[in-house]
């Protein structure tokens, strides 16, 4: 079975995703780990990120950060978040659309965060 | 020596975020703020501010200068009281105006030739204000609310409650650069919060522009639109 983040990682801008637990432990680079510049950010800053994400209890809500030179779209589920960090003139409308299919098929979160039935 | 009953790390947690939710839990407390060049001190007392100290400055000065601390380390010291009594504001509205000098430049603003009356060239509010007319002609959006210096505000058919939501406007700013100083992003240009109404907070200068627009009116000429005149405005 596909991975539920692949139609999203084919999406022309998207930079890389990253998965990670609510305490803040990397669970994964998803996709093509070889297309994420890795050097974008620090490994261990994730506690950081995850409790800022955390403090905001954005729940079944999208939080979209747009910078200059950076678009990150985080999205919160119940066993983690994701960060998908893309080029600031990457398609919002498409990318948001896929990413709230992704958020309403419980299917799909189980997959992305590899939880066994 | 008392002991501290909560440590943290100002890249970790906003001073607003610690503040707030003191405040909002009518606690006395004093909060001792050090980073590389500076060290200071904000007592709580029964939810509210009622001392601030850093350096030399005393009072709201230097309250509004350690609230923008991102760097460096906090301890909070339950049931310490101060002796002095410089600020008699609610924490809510000190907080609303420290946020509008929130700016990527904030570093370079000189502190001490600097006061809240004197907020900058008339020039840049009218730029404010010009942007402001231009978003309202901007098809879908339904209200529109802003933070002007100087605690003023402006709002049209906008329902944000801006004493409730003031504070936690300004924390989701603070904590958006803390996001985008992970990625290494620079300068921060807008919010998006998607409900059933979106809420979009622009990240304008030391001003925050906050657009109520409903999620079916966000398409890609929106999109453009606003990107265009975030541009224009820049």
């Amino acid at each position: 079975m596909n991975d539920p983040l692949i139609e999203i990682q084919s999406l022309p801008g998207i930079k890389g995703v990253v998965k990670c637990s609510h305490n803040g432990k990397l669970l994964g680079l998803t996709g093509d780990f070889s297309t994420f510049d890795t050097s974008m950010f620090d490994l261990d800053q994730l506690p950081g990120l995850a409790r800022i994400i955390d403090e905001l209890r954005f729940e079944k809500h999208g939080l979209q950060f747009s910078f200059e030179n950076l678009y990150i779209d985080i999205r919160i589920f119940a066993k983690g978040f994701i960060a998908i960090i893309s080029d600031p003139a990457i398609d919002i409308i498409q990318l948001n659309k896929l990413v709230e299919k992704l958020q309403k098929n419980s299917e799909d979160e189980m997959k992305l965060f590899k939880i066994r039935k | 020596m008392p002991k501290a009953e909560i440590n943290g790390n100002l890249e970790f947690m906003s001073l607003a975020t610690l503040i707030s939710d003191n405040c909002n839990e009518q606690r006395t407390c004093r909060i001792l703020v050090q980073s590389e060049n500076n060290k200071g001190e904000i007592y709580l007392e029964s939810g509210n501010v009622i001392h601030a100290s850093l350096d030399n400055d005393i009072g709201e000065r230097a309250f509004r200068r350690i609230i923008h601390l991102n760097q460096g380390t906090f301890k909070l010291f339950s049931d310490e009281k101060s002796p002095h009594y410089t600020i008699r504001k609610n924490h809510n509205k000190l907080l609303l105006e420290s946020a509008q000098f929130i700016d990527e430049n904030i570093e370079g603003i000189d502190w001490n030739n600097f006061s809240i009356q004197e907020t900058g060239p008339r020039k840049s509010i009218s730029r404010l204000e010009q942007f402001i007319d231009d978003l309202k002609k901007v098809d879908g959006i339904l209200g529109v609310t802003a933070y002007y210096k100087q605690s003023k505000t402006f709002q049209e058919n906008s329902s944000i409650d801006l004493v409730k939501y003031g504070s936690f406007i300004i924390d989701l700013i603070q904590r958006a650069k803390l996001v985008g100083k992970l990625f290494r992003a620079v300068r921060l240009n807008f919010i998006l919060v998607n409900n059933s109404e979106s809420i979009m907070i622009i990240n304008y200068g030391l001003n925050a522009i906050i657009l109520l627009v409903k999620k079916t009116n966000i398409n890609k000429n929106f999109m453009n639109d606003i990107k265009r005149l975030i541009k224009k405005y820049k």
